[in-house]
């Protein structure tokens, strides 16, 4: 024989089954939306990982040049010592040039690796894994992409230009396919001997980058002084950081992201579940009253209610599982280009079931909380009772204390902790602040708006008296549940918005970029390139590289140091110095011309605290200077630029800051000549394409003439050229590409919780059809009681709307300002009004529909039926 | 203690013993005063029936009886147990086995068919045997809703509702029997019904009853007539043999006003 207390569970569940369905319903969609969250997170984690892996390779030394610019390279012999070391296992290395392909008559410009061919798989088998690796000098490696252009396979002979003019044939030894990100951030390429490259370019080609394996049991950290003691401080010896290490910095911004959405999913499902159980509440409590009046003990109300969750709380769980797991599946499937490798791991389970269940029992638990603090009949009768304002406004008040307790988050000065603390605790802040305040707002709405909305849906406005006020509890859940799609929405899309619009180029920069990728562009056509190209106002040309850097106690970063010709610079770059105060521009320029002065961008005023005459230390071939800080330039879009240009070694070191220096500077401080960007500004009347094709011929038109040569330089091929209106749009595509992504998930919590939303307000209008039935009774029409439905949920439509957009528009300021605080971006606030109005559009129409679907039906039925449904 | 003492006890003591109890309501700012200061004692085995007009407090006595409310302050102490200082798992075990109670409102459980309601409170106090289900059988039958058993509270008429209500108060055999309007919906057949069930009851065991009505018909049943007013007692008159209720209906006037 089952406990009564059980019996009573299933039979309210057969009694009244709507309410129990749709719980399981949002349990469902709550616990799928959490492993959905969690499932991408840790593949996202495990692809990143794997990716990582791809690049980094085996090594576990690697010797770079210590000044990254373009064309620095190891010096000869290097690698030779280093194979020589006892403690050495193997070592090889990595050079990097052009070459030519002709296949079909047509030739392409095509990046090629060269490498040590006996080591090269060893160190990166992960890329070798599908391919063979080339084991002879005539011999290449293909990626995937080429391979496919070419319409090239293993075996196949590939012809290869030098660039002196002779044709040379190599064998397709093996095709890779690259990872999804190696795909993003690597240009297609080939992999051959180095030599083989070098003979192909024409140049003897130095190693860029050696990889080093080390005998097994050999302490790195050991070795690593040894060799940069015995190499200089022109290379950089350093430890390659595998697995875990590897990925902190990565893995920490973006498990972050990632959290940061599995929380919010996870806290949207559970105030959904939570609201859904609010919903008849004091029915419920009612019951308990009842029961308890007639000798239940508060365990058997407590088992009751417990059973009552649990079942659809478990039904839900069990079957937001499967979902979740099919979904997820399905997405990464989908998706296999961000994620190579599919992971669920038991903690994502967990999670998940976890959420669901718990915010079914939390939900379930509250009615039972209630009876058990009231006595008996106190909870028979609650139902009736109206509640005082005060204990609104007390709700309101500890909401507005959520808020408060957020800004104050804000202030913590530790920058990492401040962000942490904010996500993990300011934001659902914010979100429980909001829901408290709901119950508040709709009141004051009903009395604020009651009048006109009546007038609107043309009702009696006394049918509209107590609309919220009556059930301010129901009112303010229903307004949450509502408002969160919204907020989520909002969020997302002004921060896409606001990204979008935050990259654009201010006036002051130059039409256009032509950018070398290997090698230096020829210096003295670059001084005659207004005189020598039509069209040409004005240029100058840059180069940056990567060099070491601290600032005041800081931990050295890796600072991209952008070596400008300081009088032509001007010409071009209408840069805007300022300070706390401005600056003059021509005394910063003369710091700069005299040496030892840098220019920085505006970020690194606010992430480091360096203001106008404060020092910044590099590391130069001479050891560490100190450069002092001659203005800072309202330009941060010079680093993006600069990122976006060399996107290829992003993945490598990313600048926290750029500074500008001089280029005299960058020859006596850090070796480097060589210019690889050119800006040029168009003279008006010109086409920007036309004259960027101009440049691109006139700088890589080669000094001896050949037929290649002069083919080559026809089409400007072997440089990049960009213009400002092409760069723009092209990280405009990129950014849209990854908002896309972010407003799906928008999308997706704003689909769940309508479906949620429509769910509840099926439930909020059934458990009133009592109260429907009583009007009828007293001759309300049909589908007045339907306007009037209508009106009460505008009314709560409308609450949700100004708290929502309201929370959306906070959260993406939020955002800004954190883009601020770890990426040192300034983005701007836009708001997507658009988005906000379609989505407010489509929330307000869904939440009348379902609203208005029972309520057709309930005040359908006879007033004496609905009556008695009623009567407890 | 002997059962000799025992049962001395429960006949010099009385059954339900109410000193000075005052409730209030609050409702925001405004307080309701239900009972300002009531005393009364009915004695084992004694049959009262409470008057008053609408709103005098008589639901609000009969809560607190029954160990479901509180009261704000004075003793009250029913069948030798003092609830203003019981636990919560006593005052469980109180209502289980000491009180019964018909409701003004029925209170009836809408999940469950007739029947369950019936035997709610024996399988809530976990002691639904034979003899419980034989009771309820009888209760069914004598209370003409044989034909209504699988029916559910809300596809039922106010009298049978009522009906149902009744049975449920007296499965358990209570030593205390609390109504509230027990026959206020009833037919004037069926109120007699009820009567003739109680009277039989009464018959059998000893039962203390404390019924609320606003009829001096069914007050002509009790033994004694307590009138409340404004939350006090104004006083009580005995109902003699022969009483019929044109006379009951003078004397409450008389005390009501
Ligand atoms: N839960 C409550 N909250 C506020 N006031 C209440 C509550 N219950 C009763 N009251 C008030 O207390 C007073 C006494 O109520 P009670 O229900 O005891 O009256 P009654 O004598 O049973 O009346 P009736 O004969 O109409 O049933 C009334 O004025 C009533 O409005
Ligand atoms: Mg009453």
């Amino acid at each position: 024989m089952m406990p009564v207390s059980w019996q009573l569970a299933i039979r309210h569940w057969r009694h009244k089954p709507l309410r129990p369905t749709l719980c399981s319903l949002l349990v469902l969609i709550g616990t799928a939306l959490v492993f959905l969250a969690g499932a991408g997170l840790t593949s996202g984690l495990a692809s990143l990982a794997h990716d990582l892996q791809y690049y980094q390779g085996t090594a576990d030394v690697r010797v770079d040049p210590r000044i990254k610019a373009f064309d620095s390279a190891l010096p000869p012999g290097l690698l030779k010592q280093i194979r020589e070391l006892p403690q050495v296992a193997y070592a090889g290395g990595n050079a990097a040039g052009i070459v030519y392909v002709v296949t079909h008559g047509r030739v392409t410009l095509v990046h090629a690796r060269g490498v040590s061919l006996a080591t090269a798989w060893k160190f990166h088998p992960e890329k070798f894994a599908a391919g063979t690796p080339a084991k002879f000098a005539d011999q290449v490696v293909l990626d995937s992409r080429l391979a496919r252009s070419f319409g090239l396979k293993t075996g196949a002979m590939m012809v290869v230009r030098t660039a002196p003019g002779k044709i040379v044939h190599l064998r397709v030894a093996g095709v890779i396919t690259p990872s999804p990100i190696g795909r993003f951030l690597e240009p297609p390429g080939m992999t051959m001997s180095r030599r083989e490259l070098g003979y192909l370019t024409g140049t003897a080609l130095c190693w860029r980058q050696i990889e080093i394996h080390l005998h097994h049991g050999v302490p790195i950290a050991g070795f690593i002084k040894i060799l940069q003691q015995r190499s200089g401080p022109v290379v950089e010896v350093h430890a390659v950081q595998k697995g875990p290490a590897a990925l902190s910095h990565m893995q920490t911004a973006f498990s972050r992201a990632m959290l940061f959405g599995a929380g919010l999913a996870a806290l949207s499902g559970a105030v959904l579940i939570a609201v859904m159980m609010g919903v008849g509440i004091q029915g419920r409590v009612r019951e308990f009253g009842q029961l308890r009046c007639i000798g239940a003990s508060r365990n058997q109300v407590l088992q009751t209610v417990l059973l009552e969750s649990a079942l659809p709380g478990l039904l839900g769980t069990t079957a937001g599982l499967v979902v979740g797991w099919g979904t997820s599946l399905g997405l990464i499937e989908h998706y296999s280009r961000v994620f190579t490798v599919c992971k669920i791991d038991w903690l994502t389970v967990v999670t998940a079931a976890l959420t669901g269940l718990a915010a079914t029992v939390l939900g379930a638990l509250v009615p039972v909380l209630l009876a058990w603090r009231i006595g008996p009949m106190r909870a028979v009768v609650i139902a009736g009772q109206a509640v005082s304002p005060r204990r609104i406004w007390a709700v309101a008040g500890v909401g507005i204390a959520a808020l408060a307790l957020q800004i104050a988050l804000w202030q913590i000065p530790d920058p990492t902790l401040r962000f942490q603390a904010y996500l993990l605790v300011g934001v659902p802040l914010i979100f429980f602040g909001v829901i408290l305040l709901a119950p508040m707002l709709a009141v004051f709405l009903e009395k604020l708006l009651g009048r006109m909305l009546a007038r609107l849906w043309w009702i009696r406005p006394e049918l509209l008296n107590g609309a919220c006020s009556r059930r301010p509890w129901r009112s303010g859940a229903m307004v949450g549940a509502l408002l969160i799609g919204i907020a989520f929405f909002t969020v997302m899309r002004s921060r896409a918005a606001g990204l979008v619009a935050s990259w654009e180029f201010p006036r002051g920069m130059p039409d256009i970029f032509v950018f070398s990728p290997f090698k230096p562009l020829p210096a003295e056509r670059l001084r005659n390139l207004d005189k020598a190209v039509p069209g040409v106002a004005a240029a100058s040309s840059v180069t940056a590289f990567w060099v070491q850097g601290t600032v005041g106690k800081g931990a050295p970063g890796t600072i991209l140091f952008v070596a400008i010709e300081p009088r032509s610079f001007r010409s071009v770059v209408r840069v805007k110095l300022m300070n706390n105060r401005p600056v003059q521009t021509t005394r910063a320029f003369a710091v700069l011309a005299a040496g030892r002065g840098v220019l920085i961008a505006a970020q690194a005023l606010r992430q480091f605290g360096l203001a106008v005459g404060r020092n910044i230390t590099l590391g130069t071939l001479m050891g560490p200077v100190r450069f002092k800080v001659a203005g800072i330039a309202e330009v941060p879009e010079i680093n993006m630029a600069n990122r976006f240009l060399h996107a290829g070694r992003l993945f490598r070191k990313v600048a926290s800051i750029a500074v500008v220096g001089s280029r005299k500077e960058a020859r006596r401080y850090f070796g480097v000549t060589g210019l690889n960007t050119v800006m040029v500004d168009v003279k008006p009347g010109f086409k920007s394409m036309a004259v960027m094709l101009a440049v691109k011929k006139f700088l890589s038109r080669p000094r001896h003439a050949s037929l290649l040569g002069s083919l080559l330089a026809l089409s400007g091929a072997e440089l990049h050229g960009i213009s400002i209106g092409e760069m723009k749009r092209n990280l405009n595509a990129m950014i849209e590409r990854v908002m896309q992504a972010l407003s799906i998930a928008g999308l997706g919590v704003l689909i769940a919780a309508s479906i949620g939303v429509s769910l509840l307000l099926m439930a909020s209008v059934r458990v009133r059809r009592q109260e429907l039935g009583i009007l009828r009774a007293l001759g309300a029409g049909r589908w007045q009681l339907c306007r009037m439905i209508l009106a009460e949920t505008s009314l709560l439509i409308i609450t949700a709307w100004i708290l929502g957009t309201g929370q959306g528009i906070y959260l993406a300021f939020m955002g800004t300002r954190m883009d601020q605080l770890m990426v040192g971006f300034n983005s701007r606030l836009v708001v997507a009004w658009g988005a906000v109005g379609v989505c407010g559009a489509l929330t307000a129409g869904l939440a009348l529909l379902a609203a208005l679907w029972p309520a057709g039906r309930a005040t359908g039925e006879a007033a004496r039926a609905l009556i008695a449904s009623g009567r407890e | 203690m002997t059962i000799a003492t025992e049962i001395d006890t429960r006949l010099t003591n009385p059954t339900i013993a109410i000193r000075g109890i005052t409730k209030s309501y609050r409702q925001g700012r405004r307080e309701i005063q239900a009972l300002r200061g009531l005393d009364l004692t009915v004695d084992p085995g004694e049959f009262v029936a409470i008057m008053g007009a609408s709103g005098s407090g008589k639901s609000t006595l009969l809560h607190l009886c029954g160990g479901m409310d509180a009261a704000d302050t004075g003793s009250l102490v029913v069948a030798g147990q003092n609830l203003t200082t019981m636990s919560e798992r006593s005052l469980t075990t109180y209502r289980r086995r000491t009180v019964g109670v018909i409701f003004q409102q029925f209170n009836l459980m809408p999940s469950l068919d007739v029947r369950e309601n019936i035997l709610l409170p024996a399988q809530l106090a976990g002691t639904c045997n034979a003899t419980v289900h034989s009771r309820m059988e009888e209760l069914v039958e004598v209370l003409s809703l044989k034909n209504r058993v699988r029916h559910r509270p809300d596809a039922l008429s106010g009298g049978e509702q009522q009906r149902v209500a009744i049975a449920r108060a007296l499965i358990m055999n209570p030593p205390v029997l609390l109504a509230d309007e027990p026959t206020g919906n009833l037919d004037s057949l069926n109120a007699a019904i009820f009567w003739k069930l109680l009277r039989r009851v009464l018959e059998t065991r000893t039962m203390t009853v404390l019924v609320v009505t606003h009829e001096p018909a069914a007050a002509a049943e009790a033994k004694r007539v307590v009138v409340l007013r404004d939350g006090q007692k104004t006083g009580e008159f005995n109902v003699e043999v022969g009483d019929d209720a044109g006379i009951l209906a003078t004397r409450y006037q008389a005390l009501a006003t």
